[in-house]
């Protein structure tokens, strides 16, 4: 499966589809995307990386930077500690749980609008890539 | 040590609060609610402190937990000192509420747990030294302080029984410690046992609460009659009942539910001491005493309740008489005695509250010190079998004195505190009789006391008979915690006047005890238990011939082998070799079939409306349908697994594209990923899968395309049923105007998902978390098997 065509081809798109993953992610709230979404892409990149290359090249790549990496399970208890955290957030101001607000945000340069809801989305956003890629490399793996 | 001296000290404080306990109960306290947070808390604090700093803190943990479950002592006798009931809203539309109940019931459990813990952790110090991995024990051991804590003092219902799972869940954990294969299935069982029949006991909650109006259980015993007769008039008594027992029961290890106990010896002994004999085996028993008041004298309850706890007082005394191992006569001991608390109950007038109360008091305290020093002979004489131990008071004489005293109180023998449990049991016993009840009450109260003190005598026999078989010596260390609990019982013994004070201020929110004071002296229960040292001591004379006559008895039978766990076990396909062995002699497929038709057939056959096929597709949706169809019957023609996966998902990435046409963008997007993630995924498991075989067999050939093609049929009914009926107008305007000013978002499908049906999002992340986990678990396992 691994031709030159395919490997270049991924070294090239992965990067991209990390990038579209990620403004999928952001535009959510206001486009066509959200933190599922997102999650998936970013998924489905990081497993063609599995396919395309072995995993021992995974592995190296992987563990060069494992300090900022840690195993994508890490990464499912993290998701949900700041999905569910977002509604304790709101528990501990006096709403019922997972209420959301928003409001605009002035910065310095321009007034954007942002709702604590995108945080919620983060913590999908991770599940959802962390979950799958876990699936992923338990596949490789075996 | 001086925490250990200043729990004596403590000891004589909750005493005296016993005596103090004529003054009315006032207001709660200011500081009462604020107090019993911080208490139930405190643990779990901890606990997180002890993972998260595991390093830093291996060596410092037990003498950390044990000073923190000191000032939870400190904290239960101010609890005791200032009852009332307080509440946190929590989540107020399901009548669920942080609340909760600190009486002298309540306050007087949290001081036995707390007390019991601060000696258990100082022991666990020097017991769990050099052993690997001990901040996992401990981080686990203050949990279950917690959970335990929290038991005791929740009011609401539903927050006492998550509490009630937590200590089973930390039982499990303890239990398979050592994580050998003994250890997990040990507590495979226990948690199956106590957890499983804990959500029978949250179905009599719900119906419970269902019934009364109300989840708290400072509202039910606020009038226990109207609590009682609301439940009668909505005809739910029996079932309540009953699920309420099936939980208590199994928690408290009562026949046929006490399978799990013997077996649970598997854990470090200081987790024995604490929660296999002086508290999570108390939770039942304390549910128990506390839903007296609204149960007691009912009909399933009289029944149940005292035949329950006498089979299994006389029970568990024949069996430890049987054992060979110390922790596993302790255990059946154990069971025996938390058969006596529940008879106590059972007998449902005072003198037998006060029977279960001074009882709860007595063992948690005897049985706690006895499972140290076993620890103890374990640690040091290097065996735990009766057979291979004697003389042990040679080379380990104060360890002797220790375990003769609490051993002798487990007995029931004079000026030790467990003198009276076996008074009062006769004394309720022979009061029942006198009260129309039958003889056997007071016949098995005598054989299974009889037990009692030939299993007692057998375990201290280790240390009197024959010649000194060795050990290595007895640490002060481990030895000060159970020799403060010795001197406790005896302590006990010598006031009994201190004991009754102290049951009765703990009973009091149970019923009125005043009238029971604890003496020594000349009456028909005395001379009982006269009847019973002789009896006892001419039987252990002559114990080898008692050992012929019932060990084939108890082989043979029911009540000792756990004959129906395994039962359930194997019809349940919980042990995976039998589910495995069954599974594989099919393929995946056959089963997916055979699951299939019923659904197929109900859905089918309960169809009543034809489709309604009016509409168009338009030419794009005719190309999009047709090439869907041809990518169907590729699915067909394919032989091999990747050629399957590869056609199928051409039907996939059509319905992405029908969405895209349908003006559903955010459906085309994730439609697109999951199509092409499960074909990455597809593709990286089905070259390890043998190829299926070719269907030589027409007829199966012939069945499989039947079910196909109606379950595809099924899912064309359904759909077009769903679809019948429009959508209310109202919901999907709702989400239009509410989005953008409700959630400041302009992608409504978004908006819904992440913040109107946030909490659906959270569960359904959860799922996706615990799909990923499964994955994992059922690949690492692979190995194993």
């Amino acid at each position: 499966m691994t031709t030159v065509i395919a490997r270049e081809a991924t070294r090239i798109s992965v990067p991209l589809m990390f990038l579209v993953s990620i403004s999928f992610f952001l535009q959510g709230h206001n486009l066509p995307g959200g933190g599922f979404i997102g999650g998936v892409m970013t998924a489905a990149a990081l497993s063609l990386v599995y396919i395309v290359f072995d995993r021992q090249t995974v592995k190296q790549i992987y563990c060069r930077k494992r300090k900022l990496m840690p195993s994508y399970m890490s990464g499912l208890g993290a998701g949900l500690f700041i999905a569910a955290g977002t509604g304790v957030v709101a528990m501990l101001m006096g709403l019922p749980f997972l209420t959301h607000g928003h409001g605009k945000v002035d910065l310095l340069l321009a007034e954007i609008h942002l709702s604590t809801a995108v945080a919620f989305d983060l913590g999908v956003y991770i599940v959802v890539a962390t979950s799958s890629l876990t699936i992923v490399e338990v596949l490789a793996e075996a | 040590m001086s925490s250990g001296k200043s729990s004596v000290i403590a000891g004589l404080l909750i005493a005296l609060s016993g005596y103090a306990s004529a003054s009315p109960v006032g207001q709660p306290e200011a500081y009462t609610g604020i107090a019993a947070a911080v208490l139930v808390f405190i643990p779990f604090m901890l606990s997180t402190v002890f993972v998260m700093f595991r390093e830093y803190l291996e060596d410092w943990m037990g003498l950390l937990g044990s000073f923190i479950s000191f000032v939870a002592f400190l904290l239960s006798l101010y609890l005791a000192n200032n009852p009332g009931a307080v509440s946190f809203t929590w989540i107020p539309s399901m009548g669920i509420d942080l609340s909760f109940l600190v009486d002298q019931l309540s306050a007087g459990m949290s001081a036995l747990i707390t007390g019991v813990g601060t000696l258990v952790f100082l022991y666990s110090d020097r017991y769990m030294e050099n052993e690997p991995d001990s901040w996992r024990f401990y981080s686990v051991l203050i949990a279950f302080m917690g959970s335990m804590l929290g038991l005791v003092l929740s009011s609401n219902l539903i927050v006492l029984f998550l509490f009630w799972e937590g200590t089973s869940i930390c039982s499990y954990l303890l239990i398979s410690h050592y994580r050998d294969e003994a250890g997990f299935r040990a507590a495979r069982k226990s948690l199956l046992i106590t957890a499983g029949s804990g959500i029978i006991m949250l179905a009599g909650f719900v119906m419970l609460g269902e019934a009364a109006a109300t989840f708290s259980l400072v509202d039910m015993l606020s009038s226990p009659g109207t609590t009682l007769q609301a439940v009668q008039e909505s005809g739910l008594l029996p079932a309540v009942s009953l699920s309420l027992l099936t939980g208590i029961a199994a928690k408290s290890a009562q026949f046929p539910f006490h399978i799990w106990l013997p077996d649970a010896m598997e854990a470090p002994t200081p987790v024995s001491a604490f929660l296999h004999s002086a508290t999570m085996v108390k939770a039942g028993v304390y549910l128990l005493g506390r839903l007296t008041p609204i149960f007691s004298g009912t009909e399933v309850w009289s029944t149940l309740v005292l035949p329950m706890g006498l089979l299994t007082m006389m029970l568990g005394a024949l069996l430890a008489f049987l054992s060979d191992d110390i922790k596993r006569l302790l255990a059946y001991s154990t069971i025996s005695h938390l058969g006596l608390i529940v008879a106590g109950f059972g007998f449902g007038d005072s003198l037998g509250v006060e029977t279960a109360t001074v009882h709860i008091l007595n063992h948690g305290i005897f049985k706690a010190s006895l499972f140290m020093i076993a620890g103890i002979i374990a640690h040091e004489a290097g065996s735990r079998s009766i057979r291979e131990l004697s003389g042990l008071r040679k080379s380990m004489p104060l360890t002797a004195v220790v375990a003769t005293l609490s051993g002798l109180s487990m007995a029931g023998l004079p000026l030790l505190g467990g003198f009276f449990s076996k008074e009062l049991l006769y004394e309720s016993s022979i009061h029942a009789f006198s009260h129309g009840s039958t003889i056997f009450i007071p016949i098995i109260s005598f054989l299974a006391s009889v037990f009692t003190l030939l299993y007692s005598l057998k375990f201290l026999s280790i240390f009197y008979l024959g010649e000194d078989s060795g050990a290595h010596g007895e640490p002060f260390k481990l030895l000060l915690p159970p020799a403060l609990l010795a001197g406790i019982t005896l302590f006990f013994g010598l006031f009994p006047g201190f004991l009754s004070a102290l049951a009765g201020f703990m009973a009091q929110t149970i019923a009125d005890l005043h009238g029971i004071e604890l003496h020594y002296g000349v009456n028909k229960a005395f001379l009982l238990g006269i009847a019973t040292y002789i009896t006892g001591a001419i039987l252990f004379r002559s114990k080898n011939l008692l050992y012929r006559v019932s060990e084939p008895l108890m082989s043979h039978s029911v009540l000792k082998e756990d004959i129906w766990y395994r039962k359930l076990l194997e019809v349940g396909w919980i042990e995976e070799r039998t589910a495995l062995s069954f599974f594989d002699r099919h393929f995946l497929h056959t089963w997916v079939a055979w699951l299939l038709i019923p659904v197929i057939s109900w859905v089918l056959l309960t169809q009543r409306f034809l489709p309604d096929l009016a509409g168009s597709l338009g030419y794009a949706g005719l190309f999009i349908f047709i090439t869907a169809l041809g990518g169907s019957l590729g699915v067909l023609r394919a032989r091999k697994h990747i050629s399957t996966a590869l056609t199928l998902s051409i039907l996939g990435f059509m319905t992405a594209i029908y969405y895209l046409l349908a003006n559903a963008p955010d459906l085309t997007m994730t439609q697109l990923m999951v199509e092409t993630l499960t074909l990455l995924i597809f593709l990286t498991v089905l070259k390890e899968l043998p190829e299926l075989p070719s269907s030589t067999h027409q007829r199966k050939r012939l069945r499989d395309i039947l079910i196909a093609f109606c379950s595809g049929l099924m899912v064309f009914f359904s759909m077009s049923g769903a679809t019948r009926f429009p959508t209310p107008d109202r919901l999907s305007s709702f989400f239009t105007d509410h989005a953008l000013p409700g959630s400041g978002g302009e992608n409504i499908v978004n908006v819904i998902l992440v913040d109107f049906r946030g909490l659906d999002t959270l569960g359904e992340i959860s799922v996706i978390a615990m799909a990923g986990l499964a994955v994992v678990m059922l690949f690492r396992r692979r190995d194993r098997l």
